[in-house]
């Protein structure tokens, strides 16, 4: 596949440029053999043709010096640059740059765990760490805290946390658990966010907000700067743990369901992120598509039916957990089983109930111990691609049904399996909609794109958002965000213009372009 | 309290006479001791496949669930496979397949790279 150049830049120039980074991190940290090691920067599960999203090289900066140093350089050759911490976020664009020809800056060298203070229960962290590694970190040295995951435990902290990702503790939402940022700004300069603008602060992991505009948020899902160093929050390892597991046998459930969560979530009775996971998604990492169904197209119901009785499933499965002392999460689970009683058929599992695959991965996760089997949904059907569909709607009964009845009836329509999970904040469910294709197959994958615009626009014209997409659909989604004129992104768009006037930093991220 | 702290060490840094934040970034980012170090096959192999590889194809581990569906219990597990070659495992690493994705040379250098491709066809010795 023939390598893009940077817009704008003649190959010699490019030349120049590449050797000039080569002077800052040294010439073996920089990626540019097209068909060699640049291949390892592809999105390897793209729902578009890699060449769209494709680099023109990669560098890959040890120090907060060197990154200040090749932005610089950037401004200078007019280089576009695509910064990634672990280049894990996959089913949203992977290591990729979301315009073609851009160079990927690869902080994945810098991986050092900073500080943990298991006092005051933090860590600080560059933004190469993985949660595999923080993980194995605290278990090495004896360190009473958890680590909240995405679900591959590959992923970056901090990388997940700048695309505002979402995990499976109390310490679930990532955002609201991060406290203090390093950030290398477009023209070189240093920042640092909340207290830790204080040359001598003493608390800049503790107290997100400081004095004055509180930043953070804006350097997430952006391209306004890149983060060099972020403070994250640390869950206390409980006295006590107990996931547990609830079924109902009928789709038709999901409206009860989600009514009997709401009020258990708002007032903190389950603790986690609670979720609500369809049949197939919950089938998918254990089993295969095939024992059940033969045929073209969707599972339909008949098949549903003999799977679940075969694997103990029911057609939605609830997961959540309660932590702290014995007596304390017996009354939690007083209450919440208390509720749960009122659906018919429905049932409950715990530790030692079951031992299948969805029960140890889930378990492990709202305990913080990242592993990898969520990606064994991709064997339900053979697919060698995914991405996912994420709109926000409210926890109500009838917003839940409305969704599922739509995104079901589309992806269906189109031939693929409904494979979705409502993941139950405090206020807000998301609704992640795997998306799973076969990449060599072109029909597939033009109905697939096809697909993934009808659910986008239909979800929007119904009120919901996706919080998060992949690089092909970035535009689009924007384009759902559009009240008041499209009145968010021309701030972005002045914001952009004024911090980063060259368009140096990732242009196109989150559908925000520089003007030049 | 149990606190590791190499903020200390950037303390040291800017009291001798970094002014700036530039140079207080500096001063942090010179002390790298919990970095993780060079390690061999096996560590890399515990650090970057197992968790997809280890034995257990009823998807906990989806590379070996991938690999019994595709060609077999027998073949399932890749330190148990006899069929590989170093070069191979190496593009597979670089290029990804299947529901593998790919590893770049900052995740896993080329000398390391060798050494994990050694261990894997050297049945994990």
């Amino acid at each position: 596949m023939a390598q893009p150049l940077p817009e704008g830049i003649s190959k010699a120039q490019f030349d120049e440029a590449l050797i000039k980074l080569g002077e800052v991190v040294g010439p073996e940290w920089v990626f540019a053999d097209s068909g060699g090691s640049l291949d390892s920067y592809k999105d390897a599960f793209s729902p578009v043709s890699e060449a769209e999203h494709r680099p023109s090289a990669a560098v890959a900066p040890n120090s907060v010096e060197e990154v200040q140093a090749i932005v610089r350089l950037a401004n200078e050759y007019d280089l576009e640059l695509s910064p990634i911490s672990t280049g894990k976020n996959y089913a949203y664009g992977g290591p990729a740059p979301r315009k073609n020809g851009a160079i990927v800056l690869d902080l994945k060298r810098m991986n050092r765990i900073l500080e943990v203070n298991e006092e005051s229960a933090y860590a600080l962290l560059e933004p190469g760490v993985t949660y595999i590694q923080l993980y194995e970190y605290l278990k090495e040295n004896n360190i009473k805290l958890w680590i909240d995951c995405a679900a591959p435990g590959w992923g970056g902290v901090v990388g997940n946390t700048m695309d505002r990702g979402a995990g499976y503790t109390p310490y679930g939402d990532h955002v609201v658990m991060q406290c203090g940022m390093e950030v290398v700004m477009a023209d070189g300069d240093v920042i640092r966010t909340g207290m830790g603008a204080m040359e001598n602060s003493s608390s800049w992991q503790l107290f997100k907000y400081g004095y004055g505009p509180y930043l953070d948020g804006m350097f997430t899902q952006s391209n306004l700067g890149i983060c060099t160093k972020m403070g994250v929050w640390l869950m206390p390892e409980p006295p006590g743990y107990r996931p547990f597991m609830i079924t109902v046998p009928n789709e038709d459930d999901l409206y009860q369901l989600i009514e009997t969560l709401r009020p258990l979530k708002i007032n903190m009775v389950i603790p986690n992120a609670a979720f609500a996971v369809h049949m197939v998604y919950e089938a998918g990492v254990q089993a295969q598509k095939h024992k059940y169904f033969t045929g073209k197209g969707p599972m339909p119901p008949s098949a549903m039916k003999k799977m679940g009785a075969d694997l103990g499933l029911g057609a939605w499965n609830v997961w959540g957990a309660l932590y702290g002392p014995p007596p304390i999460m017996d009354v939690q689970w007083q209450a919440i089983e208390g509720a749960f009683r009122q659906i018919p058929g429905v049932k409950f599992y715990f530790e030692g109930d079951r031992s299948d695959t969805a029960w140890t991965y889930r378990s492990n996760l709202m305990q913080g111990i990242p592993n990898m089997t969520e990606f064994s949904l991709m064997n339900w059907d053979g697919s060698d691609g995914h991405a996912s569909f994420s709109p926000i709607s409210p926890v109500t009964g009838r917003d839940a049904v409305k969704q599922f009845e739509l995104v079901r009836e589309i992806t269906n329509r189109y031939g693929f399996d409904y494979v979705g999970e409502f993941v139950i904040g405090w206020r807000e469910i998301h609704h992640i909609v795997w998306m799973l294709y076969h990449r060599a197959k072109p029909e597939e994958m033009g109905r697939l794109q096809t697909c993934f615009k009808e659910l986008i626009d239909a979800a929007a014209a119904a009120g919901y958002g996706e919080y998060r997409t992949h690089l092909a659909f970035m535009d689009q989604v924007k384009s759902t965000y559009n009240a008041f004129d499209n009145g968010l992104w021309k701030v972005n768009d002045r914001l952009k213009a004024e911090l980063d006037p060259n368009g140096i930093l990732a242009p196109g991220k989150s559908g925000i372009w520089p003007q030049k | 309290m149990k606190t590791i702290n190499v903020l200390m060490l950037s303390a040291l840094f800017a009291l001798s006479g970094c002014g700036d934040s530039d140079d207080v970034a500096s001063g942090l980012d010179a002390a790298d001791s919990m970095a993780p170090a060079a390690i061999s096959g096996a560590d890399l192999f515990a650090t970057h496949c197992a968790r997809c590889h280890n034995p257990g194809a009823d998807g906990v581990h989806p590379g070996t669930q991938q690999l019994a569906l595709t060609r077999g219990e027998e073949q399932a597990v890749i330190l148990q496979r006899d069929d590989l070659q170093p070069d191979y495992v190496k593009q597979v690493v670089r290029h990804g397949i299947g529901a593998m994705a790919t590893f770049r040379p900052t995740e896993i250098s080329d000398p390391e790279l060798d050494a994990l491709a050694r261990y894997v066809t050297d049945g994990g010795r």
